[in-house]
């Protein structure tokens, strides 16, 4: 079922009177049956829009459709959504199957279906052993499986977790996302995942959004956030290692760098603009190559396939992931390049990104 | 490890509390049979018992066929209450040690508690939950140590030599010039430290044992004075010990049933457990809307009903009675008395819980809330089914403490029985009745022995539940303060 939101706004007012716009005119359409990342450094927004979702908070302005429904003044429980909070919320005294159970008592479900259902999300997510156990008598990650068991149990419309991974090891993380992604191909549910962890954001997703300060960046593919984002910031959240960013200039069509020519932008106006360069982006140029900048190596570390070297661009320390053959330990200069398309220009004072075509 | 073992002995354990419980009321039935059986001079004119002649008062009693003298009936109570005082809390531990131990908390050291079991149950008559514990002591045994039964008691002997030869053979001393500075230095806090553990133990067991004492030897001294005949109670030089067959149970029979006794511990009982009822309902409701529940005026509400702690209690005394008296709703002071009302509803609630239990309900994470309200949980709901049974810990300590001060609440009772004579006095609590009771023969002397088999009485209850419960009332009164 597809989810639409339109001009979506939560202004919370404090006891002093001071407004605090914590999700700002938020527009956007997910599509039946996608995974749709939601993005953003902490206290951007993110917990406050997967509220209002779900009908736990209400919108100060802006309309929330769940297909051809608008959807915006309906009670939590009756608009079928399934949501995973932060840390679970699982309740403590009641049994992994009772947990699992509690939200089908609620709702007029036949009992000897209700037990099937209990039963047959519990094998889904792998906890088919353990249904009589008490949540703390659980790790981490089967506790998150209870708690997307719960979800999805009533068969909801809608799935929205809200950083289920966060409190999980690496590997867990790693083995949970991928779960995730499983069930949540295995049932087709429009999913809407929170994270401020841009990695499993991409790995994830369908699509992404990226918030800041309530304010919707991006909207897209991941790996087209990544190969075309649309300002700066989106550039510098995504991607590990974080990308080059720093000062340059359009002299005459072309972009210099460290006073040398670099590339020709004709469609860009000779000013003053943020550049921005993924360190894997580099390469070491061919000795024909016009496009090219010679640069004095500061530093050469070695990780496995890939060699990263330091140096100085504009007198900004930079980063650049290179081919482990085309340069050697001795080099004290190399010549690097860069696909004309991946050079990203921001706008000094908006971050928006420039068209160079 | 053998699971299959283990869970035979489980099987076995709960197999033997059958019996256990077969045991345990056969006692308190026997109990109450002889207990029922004793018999007190009563006046043929009056029909009220004569307590002068209580102490010379050696009836004979027939039991099935057989004769038994007042001594002997006497012997026969004792040890049923002795009985009674080891198998229940046995029971009761021995339940919980099996609810809650795991499979790797089996060691030799449950074998041994096994045997020592089985000997209480031997020692109390219990026959059969003797041989069943010993045999489950075998399963333990060959559970831990892989030893059936017959290895068990070849193991035994080599066992003891083995021991025998560690403790002859001395331990070879290494010369200390040996060790370098450092190692020296070492040794030596090790070994400072090590007497300093000692010495700290001795010293806080020492400590502690003499604060037991301190408390103990009181509550002893009423049991043993309660249980005394008249002549001993006022002795000048008193026992400090006495008989089984020399505890005369009779004591607490005419207490109970023609001092009133019996009465006024239902009086009580009735008090206690509807305010009680009372109090649970309004602190869980109130605690829930001061936690949870958004509306005006909230916090101004409850700072007023926290400020009204601050008022002694004794303030409200004499405007209560007004409004419980005649001029008020005609509870008491009038023709038609209502003792209970009076008594009860004035205690159905109770500030200082509802602040307890709604800081309480404020851990209780609001994600909880949320997720109960996707889950379509109405505000009831998510009241009874969620925050109750995650409070449950204190709402039961609020029980028990509710329960204790209804059960030692003096001035209020004693104010509303005090209206209306004689027919106040069929309402009296216990605390009333231990101060206002006349323990006194006819020629003017009072009978301590009664008294204190009174104050026995209404202690015992409070003490059991102490016991039983100590978890939970350590919990309240380090929250919310004493209250009495
Ligand atoms: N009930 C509230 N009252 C006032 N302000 C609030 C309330 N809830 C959230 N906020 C504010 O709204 C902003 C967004 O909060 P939100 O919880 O949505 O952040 P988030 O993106 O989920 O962050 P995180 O990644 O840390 O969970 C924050 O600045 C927060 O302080
Ligand atoms: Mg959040």
């Amino acid at each position: 079922m597809e989810l639409r939101l339109e001009n979506l706004t939560k202004i919370f007012t404090n006891k002093t009177g001071t407004d605090l716009t914590a999700v700002d005119d938020l527009s956007i359409t997910i599509e039946s049956g996608t995974l749709v990342g939601l993005l953003g450094p902490s206290g951007c927004g993110k917990s406050t829009t997967l509220f209002m979702i779900a009908g736990l908070l209400k919108p100060t302005r802006g309309k929330i459709f769940f297909g051809e429904d608008d959807v915006t003044r309906l009670a939590p429980e009756k608009r079928g959504i399934g949501l995973v909070f932060q840390n679970y919320a699982l309740y403590p005294h009641m049994t992994v199957y009772k947990n699992i159970m509690f939200p089908l008592e609620n709702m007029d479900v036949p009992r000897d279906e209700a037990i099937q259902r209990v039963k047959d999300m519990a094998e889904l997510v792998g906890i088919g052993s353990m249904l009589d156990r008490k949540p703390a008598q659980l790790s981490g990650g089967q506790q998150q499986r209870v708690a997307i068991a719960r979800a999805l149990v009533k068969k909801p419309r809608v799935l929205l977790l809200d950083e289920p991974l966060s409190n999980l090891d690496a590997r867990l993380r790693l083995q949970m996302r991928e779960e995730i992604k499983r069930i949540q191909r295995e049932t087709g549910i429009t999913t809407v995942f929170v994270t401020h962890d841009q990695e499993e954001a991409m790995s994830i997703s369908d699509k992404m959004v990226v918030l800041d300060f309530g304010v919707q960046q991006q909207y897209s593919a991941p790996q087209e956030m990544y190969n075309t984002p649309a300002n700066l910031f989106v550039a510098k959240f995504l991607g590990n290692p974080p990308i080059n960013s720093f000062e340059a200039e359009v002299k005459g069509g072309f972009l210099m760098l460290n006073d040398q020519k670099f590339m020709k932008f004709k469609e860009v106006k000779d000013a003053s603009y943020i550049l921005g360069m993924r360190p894997e982006h580099f390469k070491v140029s061919e000795k024909d190559s016009e496009e090219k900048i010679k640069v004095d190596i500061k530093d050469i570390f070695h990780v496995g396939r890939d060699t990263m070297i330091h140096f100085e661009l504009n007198g900004q320390n930079i980063r650049a992931l290179v081919d482990s053959d085309s340069v050697g330990d001795k080099d004290k200069t190399v010549d690097l390049t860069c696909k004309r398309k991946r050079v990203y220009i921001f706008d000094k004072d908006t971050g928006k990104v420039i068209n160079h075509g | 490890m053998n699971r299959e073992l283990f869970k035979k002995s489980n099987n076995l354990e709960k197999f033997t509390f059958i019996f256990d419980m077969i045991a345990i009321i056969a006692y308190i039935v026997l109990f109450l049979v002889f207990f029922g059986m004793l018999q007190y001079p009563i006046d043929p004119a009056t029909n009220e018992v004569i307590l002068e002649e209580l102490e010379f008062f050696f009836p004979v009693y027939e039991f099935l066929g057989n004769n038994i003298t007042y001594g002997q009936m006497n012997l026969i109570i004792s040890i049923l209450v002795i009985f009674m005082v080891v198998s229940v809390p046995m029971f009761v531990i021995n339940y919980k040690k099996l609810r809650t131990r795991t499979v790797y908390e089996m060691d030799s050291y449950v074998a041994s508690s096994k045997f020592t079991n089985a000997i209480i149950n031997l020692l109390s008559l219990n026959i059969v939950g003797f041989v069943l514990r010993i045999w489950n002591m075998f399963i333990v045994i060959e559970f831990v140590k892989g030893y059936k039964p017959k290895d068990f008691f070849k193991s035994i002997i080599p066992a003891i030599k083995d021991k025998y030869k560690k403790i002859t053979t001395k331990k070879e001393k290494i010369d200390e010039s040996d060790y370098d500075d450092a190692t020296y230095t070492l040794k030596k806090n090790i070994r400072r430290q090590n007497i300093a553990y000692v010495m700290r133990l001795l010293l806080t067991y020492f400590f502690l044992v003499f604060m037991a004492l301190i408390i103990i030897i009181p509550f002893y001294w009423m049991i043993l004075t309660s249980l005394k005949d008249f002549t001993g109670a006022v002795s000048t030089s008193p026992d400090f010990f006495i008989g089984l067959s020399r505890m005369n149970w009779i004591n607490f029979k005419v207490v109970l049933e023609e001092l009133n006794f019996g009465l006024y511990i239902r009086n009580t009982v009735t008090v206690a457990v509807f305010s009680t009822i009372g109090t649970v309902i309004t602190t869980i409701l109130s605690a829930y809307a001061f936690a949870r529940i958004e509306f005006k005026g909230r916090e101004l509400l409850f700072t007023i009903l926290i400020m009204t702690m601050m008022i002694p209690g004794e303030l409200y005394i004499i405007t209560n009675f007004i409004t419980v008296s005649k001029n008020g709703l005609g509870w008491v002071g009038t023709d038609n008395n209502s003792y209970f009302l009076a008594m009860i509803i004035p205690f159905v609630t109770n500030i200082s819980f509802i602040f307890f239990l709604r800081q309480n309900f404020k851990q209780i994470p609001e994600s909880l809330y949320k997720a109960a309200r996707v889950d379509g949980c109405s505000d009831f709901k998510y009241l009874t089914r969620v925050m109750v049974p995650i409070a449950s810990p204190t709402i039961f300590t609020i029980t028990i403490l509710n329960v204790f001060s209804s059960w030692n609440a003096y001035i209020w009772p004693r104010i509303i029985t005090g209206v209306g004579g004689e027919e106040g006095k069929q309402f009296w609590l216990i605390s009333n009745a231990l101060r206002d009771t006349a323990f006194v023969q006819d020629n003017g002397r009072v009978m301590y022995n009664l008294q204190i088999a009174a104050s026995t009485l209404v202690t015992v209850p409070l003490l059991i539940v102490f016991f039983a419960f100590r978890k939970y009332i350590m919990n309240g009164i380090g929250r919310s303060g004493t209250k009495g």
